[in-house]
């Protein structure tokens, strides 16, 4: 399927001044987010999701691609030097970083998580490449019933990753695909839920939501900390890269296991980066010959779930791709960009724009490349990066995303609409329900819905209809075992305790 | 702020009711056999499972004390202001901005912000100056965006 003339307009697109301006830039502002303890990767494409509305398709997913991949690695830089990891994806190995900087390892720590964070990127991109287009041959044959037990194994997905309450999850799912139904009903066009308001009669935007969702509850959590902030000692840093190869060498087996597990765990829906990392880290401990350093400054899991992270951002995108279901927080965002390109995701863009979804592909070799030498710098100036007064960023962040959530639609109902959200998404945080669900439904609830009745008005009421061919059988059963699983295992639980007690 | 959870639940359950009411006012398509209430409707009966298995889970920690527990921060008064100074920035600029314009308004939140979180007023307000400047040259300017230009100094 992959044709020559198409992969060289892919060359064409992406080797153009305004898209590798575009990555460099991106790549400088990744690496800063990143790097700022309290600011996400997420965060940092929730503020630049407005700015993509203005761009082509190409240059819009290749910023967003190389914030991510930026973001994640540079995370790792106020593990290491403040034991505070800079985005989540970061958390399962800052004990060790933090604990080889104490021990004067700093430049060995900082280089391994850059060479590999890199490497695990690369590969991520190889079985994006690899895989994707094989996958959308086959969905091509797909339905509308195998579309919607997808799209709801997807969710389902989402829902039992988290490592939170499980209700909650639900909760926070249900509420984001009502939020998405609020507006003109898609098919019979009647107002839904839009109590009289013509503001409501559009719907509600996503990019207003997911600012504040995901930033300005970020602000809030700042305005509200009555810890003082950390004081950074200025350190030299020297040569980052000496004995990096070594550690390769001595541990090529979790570099090989951690791109397998991050692949791996990318692909799933509603799973990306940060579990990826955790994952890798406890597969790691179990496999090595020396667990008990675990934790202690440790080079061995900082190379697995370094890899892990990184690697997991670019199978996320698979799904993502192919069958227009999220893989991670960043993916579900990510969809919400390409419907407004006007790019469905999905199998059929593969036949119809082969030269764009190769074009996506190479934007992660390109993202991963440039954040060598950028990041070098990054790791350079550190101690630099670390000690911008966060008291000052802060409002800044906010006005950003005022000007971002009013881009949007040039109204300032877009404004209180992320104020909205960002109450919402504080209080939610706050309680232990996870947001990614919610922004999941809020993206996905119009296909969802679409699928739904599509499906349900050709069975004509039919349940049967829904697993009658085969995939949509599997997939079915798919769903209703991952369901079913934690609802059997309770009951056993009750059996057996009623027995013990009788 | 930490509210109970068969609170939360209650909360849900009359969520998922409402649904359930709001959907079925619709009308349903001459000719189909479902309407634009069915998926409402569907995500109401989810919402309200939700709250009651909420609302359980919340009986068998045993009633609290008290059904809200705000957060420590809360008692303090210099973190209250901090904390309400987010939205009513928000508010203020939605309701200012059209008047005063894009630059002073966001200067004026900005070093207001700054304050609260303990900076000088003199660099506060430089900064705040510069960034709204530089925000309104990027997104007026160059990405054409109609940020509210004020009857003072348009294009300021």
């Amino acid at each position: 399927m992959v044709g020559v003339e198409a992969l060289a307009a892919a060359f064409g697109l992406i080797l153009q001044p305004d898209v590798l301006l575009g990555v460099v830039l991106a790549a400088i502002f990744g690496l800063f987010v990143g790097a700022i303890p309290g600011l996400t990767a997420t965060m940092a494409v929730a503020l630049l999701v407005p700015l993509t509305i203005f761009m082509e398709p190409v240059p819009a997913v290749a910023v967003v691609v190389t914030v991510v991949a930026t973001a994640i690695f540079a995370g790792d830089i106020p593990g290491a030097l403040l034991r505070i990891p800079g985005t989540p994806a970061s958390a399962a190995y800052t004990d060790d970083a933090f604990a080889m900087a104490k021990a004067g390892q700093v430049e060995l720590a900082l280089g391994v998580s850059l060479i590999y964070s890199a490497l695990g990127g690369l590969v991520g991109a190889v079985v994006l490449f690899a895989a994707a287009p094989l996958l959308a041959e086959f969905a091509l044959q797909f339905s509308s019933y195998e579309y919607f037990w997808l799209a709801t194994l997807g969710l389902t997905c989402a829902v039992f990753m988290s490592a939170q309450s499980r209700v909650k999850s639900v909760a926070s799912l249900l509420l984001g695909l009502t939020v998405a139904s609020i507006g003109l009903d898609v098919v019979s066009g009647q107002p839904r839920f839009t109590f009289g308001s013509t503001e409501l009669l559009g719907g509600i935007h996503f990019i207003p939501a997911l600012i504040g969702m995901f930033a300005i509850s970020e602000v809030l959590r700042h305005m509200t900390a009555t810890s003082p902030s950390v004081r950074v000692a200025p350190r030299q840093i020297g040569n980052v890269f000496r004995g990096v190869a070594a550690v390769g060498r001595r541990h090529w087996r979790s570099v090989i296991r951690g791109n397998a597990v991050g692949v791996g765990i990318g692909v799933l829906p509603g799973a990306g980066g940060d579990i990826a990392a955790w994952i890798a880290y406890a597969v790691s401990k179990r496999c090595s010959r020396e667990p008990e350093r675990y934790g202690k400054g440790h080079v061995e899991g900082i190379v697995e779930s370094a890899s892990a992270n990184n690697a997991a951002l670019a199978s996320a995108w698979i799904p993502t791709l192919v069958f227009g279901i999220p893989g991670d927080s960043t993916t579900a965002i990510v969809i919400g960009v390409l419907y407004m390109q006007g790019l469905n995701p999905g199998p059929t863009v593969f036949l119809e724009r082969p030269e764009l979804v190769y074009a996506v592909f190479l934007t992660f070799f390109l993202a991963n490349l440039v954040m060598i030498p950028l990041g070098l710098l990054a790791i350079k100036s550190a101690t630099l990066l670390l000690r911008v007064p966060r008291d000052l960023l802060m409002p800044i962040i906010l006005l950003f995303c005022i000007v971002g959530a009013f881009a949007v639609t040039n109204s300032m109902f877009g404004v209180l609409t992320m104020l909205v959200f960002g109450m919402v998404g504080y209080l939610m945080e706050e309680n232990a329900f996870p947001i990614t669900p919610a922004i999941l439904g809020m993206v996905l609830g119009r296909m969802v819905e679409e699928q739904f009745m599509v499906s349900m008005i050709k069975a004509e009421g039919s349940a049967m209809a829904f697993v009658d061919r085969p995939i949509a059988a599997l997939l079915g059963l798919l769903t209703i075992v991952v369901w079913g699983w934690p609802v059997a295992q309770t009951l056993r639980g009750r059996i057996a305790s009623l027995r013990a007690v009788g | 702020m930490r509210v109970h959870d068969s609170l939360t639940g209650a909360v849900m359950l009359l969520l998922g009711i409402g649904l359930l009411v709001g959907s079925s006012g619709f009308r349903v398509p001459i000719g189909q056999p479902y309407g634009p209430g069915l998926f409402p409707s569907v995500l109401g009966v989810g919402l309200g499972v939700c709250g009651i298995v909420l609302i359980i889970a919340g009986r068998r920690h045993g009633l609290p004390r008290r059904a809200v527990v705000l957060a420590p921060w809360t008692r303090s008064r210099r973190a209250r202001r901090r904390a309400l100074l987010v939205p009513i920035g928000i508010l203020c600029y939605v309701a200012v901005a059209p008047t005063f314009g894009f630059v002073l308004t966001a200067t004026a939140i900005l070093s207001t912000l700054m304050v609260a979180l303990d900076r000088r007023l003199l660099p506060s307000l430089l900064v705040a100056l510069v960034s709204a400047a530089a925000i309104q040259l990027f997104f007026g300017g160059l990405l054409r965006v109609p940020l509210p230009p004020g009857v003072f100094f348009p294009g300021w």
